[in-house]
């Protein structure tokens, strides 16, 4: 190879090698802009995901005032502990150092801490001694978050109305209902950490701030909910009953001004109460309301101009509706009655005459238009819409105890509503809890209007019923339920409960009591229900109405309502002290009692006293009646003529009957309805009388 | 050979390109070290940009004075430079200082802990150029072939051994380059090539390390070690793609500075180049090395004699395998080899052996027959 052509081969070479070289410059530029360009918004996505961490940042929950502008449910700061994973480096030695500051198994935490989620609750809403310790470890990927802890400060007041949170979000009550107004909005914070999850100094990305949760104002009261809540904790002690209930409405607005049952519970430390306590029968329950179903009846029958309330009913004691015969309480009947007194006597077969009169459309065209059979669309959570009988299938048995409360069921909401509309002027409201939404700023983002539902009955036929139900109370069986200075409208109620199998469970009853006051402008509608009283009296009127008249004269004296004197009637009465009337003849008796007060009502056909009830000694109100037992066989008192005995209680049937040197033999309880032998039979002293005790009706 | 001469042929213009690369891998050393809280930071950055300014002066100088003395000198010297360097890889391989995954590779010299392979590229790059140079020496057979690649063998085999398979990797790079240029015959370079190939095979089934047919099997599938060698491939990729086309800014890439990216001053100084300068910058330094090259290529060209030819062929050699390779490696075109960036890549030995064969190519450009012109 020549010199001059081998230098021409290394050039050439040279040149060559050259090439290759700007080839693979080429080919990696190349590969250069397929990454950078192509890729690039790709993979730059891909590291600000590694190197930005986000936190989430959590509102505080909005307040929960009464309407006078208590708080009832507040939030205060409080921090919960957070492992940032990919930040963590060594688990086992942050689960070591945390156990102990936490109170938790270093297993628990190191299960915790492995996890491949990006955010960890290691725990929440920590004392603030806690959350000292753990910032104070300061390890690495282990971080404190604020999350507002909820605190009652009024304690158990009122803890159904608000239910209570959990740690995501609320559960039960108010709090579950406006959960999406009440929470707020989450924010968050993205800030840059490096590879070993270290947070980069002042290198928040972007954060957008929690949005607190609104504040809500309430329809409640918190003086009235005080004095419902003290009354039904006394109903709790004198009755021992598996429950108890009130709630007090508005009659012209349906806010509802307080709300209570028993059992209660704690909402701050609501773990700790049964779950069946969290329940709200108000609202969530439905049963046969009884008596004070009659309101109904009456008022659509009112309304429909089918009677006045001055025509006439005689009760015999039962009726038939083929075919079934439905006894009335008063097992002998109550004789000839205005419909005013069908109502107060709570006279079953009055009532059943009236329904059928009514018809089974118009009857329950009435009961749907009260707004039963529906949610009654209460902001409040786990409404029971009640059960009535179908129109299309009910038969003649099914309007005829529709017409006196048996068959349908409903809430004590829907019929606090009833006679919310009674007092309103015939327009039924829709309840309302909650009157306002605030912002944390005060400023007010929803004013709830009260809402009409519908004109239920016209005013004339509301202002006959209020005045028949007021002289109910003045006259007839709700005389338990009398307020001193003020006139009251109110019907009991006994409801018996129904056996799961079907059929009534034998001495289970809610005894209610449903009424509004003062009658002629109402301001407050009321509902006191007991559930299955275990001790003292077994009737609804004296149970329930005595706990409704406690809190309706106390609300009257909050209210600043003035008494009303021209009605002082029914105003407790003088008492005076029972004379002896024994041994003496009837016009003696009567001449004794009437300068008294007292009237005087006459067992038996004979003319000398042998007995009476009540006992010589007592007092009563002046316009009470003193019943008297006549010797069969004036003179002769070997002989002894069987009183009747229906309508008393045990303790009466016992102490007459020991007067008038009887036996007493009992089976049942309640009050009597059936004796042997009969009333008017001639016994001899120390003969046996058999009384069966059935519970009451009205 | 005159002082106006001298200067007159001197290449001013590949010092200053030299110069401009080692002040630019200064700026990218202070950028990948720019990392961690404030403090630490500025102490790390100094200390690192401080060595690495050092070893910069240092090059300068041995560059500038390799390039006063006439290349051919070291023919003389070649026997024992070649037998000192066997001397202290084999002093490397029982004495040595281990680095990462085991592999010994430094020797400490005073306060410096030197890397010998480096040095050694050198050694070979001469001892080539020595060999085919001669005027006695042809490589059209196989014997002279053989006397040819026989030098290279014994120190590529110790540094494959270190284990340090990309720099012997850079042995074969300078060998295919000089025989290459030398006017190997097509048909010895094909069956090279294939028995290489399969030679490749062979050593990877037999002969290569667990670590490194890892390496090579994660190149091919990163996603199956994200904890481990996986996670610098991805991440380099993330960083040279987040750059797209302006960059993040110098200082400004969170791929480095937030330090996801493992080795980002030494192996992977070229993400963030490609993160932090974008494509621009990427691109500029490419073709500021495409520049350099091509004068290599271009003293080469010019140079006197064969010798001062294959001196240039190898520097380039070397050059054009480091760049592409490491390059690629960061841009998940090849695998992880551990090769730094001549001239940017922070470490004293592989700056320092890049300005001696510059110094040599300087030398080759500043001794050349003028008369040829």
């Amino acid at each position: 190879m020549g010199t001059s052509g081998y230098q021409g081969t290394v050039k050439r070479r040279l040149l060559a090698s050259f090439a290759v070289f700007a080839f693979f410059l080429a080919a990696v530029l190349g590969r250069l802009g397929w990454l950078q360009f192509v890729r690039g918004a790709e993979l730059q996505g891909i590291a600000e995901r590694q190197w930005n961490t986000r936190v989430t940042l959590h509102p505080q929950r909005g307040s929960i005032y009464s309407r006078n502008l208590k708080l009832l449910a507040g939030s205060a700061p409080s921090n919960s502990v957070v492992a940032v994973t990919a930040g963590v480096d060594d688990i086992d030695a942050a689960a070591r150092a945390l156990a102990p500051v936490l109170g938790l198994s270093e297993a628990h935490l190191r299960q915790r801490l492995a996890m491949s989620t990006r955010e960890v609750y290691l725990a929440r809403r920590v004392d603030s001694s806690v959350a000292e310790a753990v910032a104070e470890l300061d390890l690495p990927g282990i971080r404190l978050v604020e999350e507002s802890k909820r605190y009652y400060p009024q304690g158990n007041l009122a803890s159904h109305v608000l239910g209570f949170v959990g740690s995501d979000g609320g559960l039960e009550g108010l709090e579950h209902q406006y959960e999406h107004l009440l929470k707020g909005t989450s924010g968050f914070e993205i800030y840059r950490t490096d590879v070993h999850g270290r947070q980069i100094a002042e290198s928040v990305q972007s954060s957008m701030p929690a949005k607190d949760g609104y504040n809500l104002i309430l329809t409640i009261d918190e003086m009235i909910q005080h004095i419902v809540e003290r009354e039904l904790d006394a109903a709790m002690e004198r009755f021992a009953p598996k429950g108890a209930a009130v709630i007090v409405v508005d009659p012209r607005t349906g806010q509802v001004l307080a709300m209570a049952s028993r059992p209660d519970f704690d909402p701050e430390n609501f773990q700790s109460y049964p779950s069946s306590s969290y329940r709200n029968p108000l609202v969530s329950s439905a049963y046969e309301p009884g008596s004070t179903f009659k309101l109904v009846t009456l008022s659509a029958a009112l309304e429909e101009n089918l009677l006045d309330l001055e025509d006439t009913y005689h009760c015999t004691g039962h009726v038939e509706v083929a075919p079934r015969t439905i006894r009335c309480w008063r097992t002998q009947g109550h004789g000839t009655q205005t419909m005013a007194e069908v109502l107060w006597n709570s006279c079953n077969p009055g009532f059943v005459s009236i329904g059928m009169d009514l018809g089974k459309e118009r009857m329950m065209e009435y009961i749907h238009a009260f707004g039963f059979g529906d949610r009654t669309g209460i902001d409040y959570p786990g409404e029971h819409r009640g059960i009535l009988f179908p129109v299309d299938t009910m038969s003649e048995t099914d309007l005829a105890v529709s017409a006196f409360g048996q068959g349908n069921a409903v809430t004590p909401l829907q019929q606090v509503m009833a006679v919310a509309a009674i007092a309103n002027g015939g327009y039924l409201m829709k309840p309302q809890l909650v009157m306002e939404v605030q912002d944390q700023q005060g400023n007010t983002v929803q004013l709830l209007q009260p809402d009409a539902v519908r004109q239920v009955l016209s005013k004339e036929t509301a202002k006959i019923m209020a005045n028949v139900m007021a002289d109910g109370v003045e006259y007839g069986s709700g005389r338990f339920a009398m307020v001193e200075g003020y006139r009251v409208a109110g019907k009991t109620g006994t409801a018996e409960k129904i056996a799961p199998g079907g059929g009534y469970l034998p001495g289970a009853y809610i005894l209610s009591y449903l009424g509004f006051a003062p009658v002629e402008d109402p301001v407050v509608a009321v509902y006191v229900m007991v559930d299955e009283p275990s001790q003292g009296p077994n009737w609804g009127g004296q149970v329930a109405g005595p706990v409704f008249a406690s809190i309706v004269a106390e609300i009257m004296r909050y209210l600043n309502i003035p008494p009303d004197d021209t009605v002082s009637a029914p105003q407790p009465l003088e008492q005076e002290t029972v004379p002896d009337l024994t041994g003496l003849t009837l016009g003696e008796a009567q001449e004794t009692l009437e300068p008294l007060g007292f009237g005087m009502r006459i067992q038996g056909d004979g003319s000398e006293i042998v007995a009476q009830l009540p006992a010589a000694g007592s007092e009563m109100p002046v316009n009470a009646s003193i019943m008297v037992y006549t010797a069969a066989v004036s003179g002769d008192k070997k002989q002894v003529m069987v009183p009747d005995l229906s309508g008393l209680s045990m303790r009466e049937t016992g102490d007459l009957l020991e007067l008038l040197g009887l036996e007493f033999s009992a089976s049942g309880s309640g009050v009597a309805n059936q004796q042997t032998p009969a009333p008017g039979v001639i016994v001899e002293p120390g003969s046996k009388v058999n009384v069966n005790f059935v519970p009451p009706g009205e | 050979m005159g002082r106006e001469k001298f200067l007159r042929n001197f290449d001013w213009t590949l010092l200053a390109t030299v110069i401009l690369l080692g002040l630019f891998g200064l700026l990218m050393v202070a950028a990948s070290t720019n990392t961690g809280d404030a403090e630490l930071r500025e102490i790390l950055t100094s200390r690192f940009v401080f060595r690495q300014g050092v070893f910069l002066l240092i090059g300068i100088g041995a560059m500038v004075l390799l390039s006063i003395i006439d290349y051919n000198e070291w023919r003389r010297f070649i026997i024992p430079i070649y037998i000192f360097t066997l001397f202290v890889l084999l002093l490397v391989m029982f004495r040595g200082q281990s680095g990462i995954l085991g592999a010994q590779r430094w020797i400490q010299i005073g306060f410096f802990s030197f890397q010998p392979s480096e040095f050694a590229k050198i050694t070979i790059i001469l001892t080539m150029a020595v060999v085919l140079s001669r005027e006695d020496f042809s490589i059209d057979s196989w014997y002279n072939l053989a006397l040819a690649i026989g030098p290279a063998v014994p120190p590529m085999i110790l540094i494959f051994m270190q284990p340090d398979l990309g720099t012997s990797l850079v042995f074969i790079a300078i060998t295919i380059g000089a025989l290459f240029v030398a006017g190997i015959r097509w048909i010895h370079l094909g069956i090279l090539s294939l028995s290489g190939l399969i030679g490749s095979v062979l050593a990877y089934l037999f002969v290569f390390k667990d670590y490194q047919q890892q390496r090579l099997a994660i190149f091919l599938d990163p996603w199956q070690d994200l904890q481990g060698m996986g996670w610098q491939i991805i991440q380099s990729k993330i960083a040279v793609g987040s750059g797209q086309f302006w960059g993040r800014g110098l200082f400004q890439g969170t791929q480095s500075q937030l330090d996801f990216l493992p080795e980002k001053h030494t192996d992977f100084i070229f993400s963030v180049v490609g993160e932090e300068l974008g494509f621009l910058g990427a691109m500029a330094l490419l073709a500021v090395y495409l520049f350099m090259v091509w004068k290599v290529f271009q003293v080469a060209l010019e140079a006197k004699d064969l010798f001062g030819r294959l001196i240039c062929i190898g520097v380039s050699s070397m050059l054009i395998f480091q760049l592409v390779v490491n390059v690629g490696m960061t841009i998940s075109v090849m695998p992880v080899t551990g090769l730094p960036l001549p001239l940017i890549s922070y470490g004293g030995s592989s700056l320092l052996a890049t300005c001696i064969g510059m110094g040599l190519v300087l030398s080759v450009a500043a001794h050349r027959d003028t008369s040829l012109f």
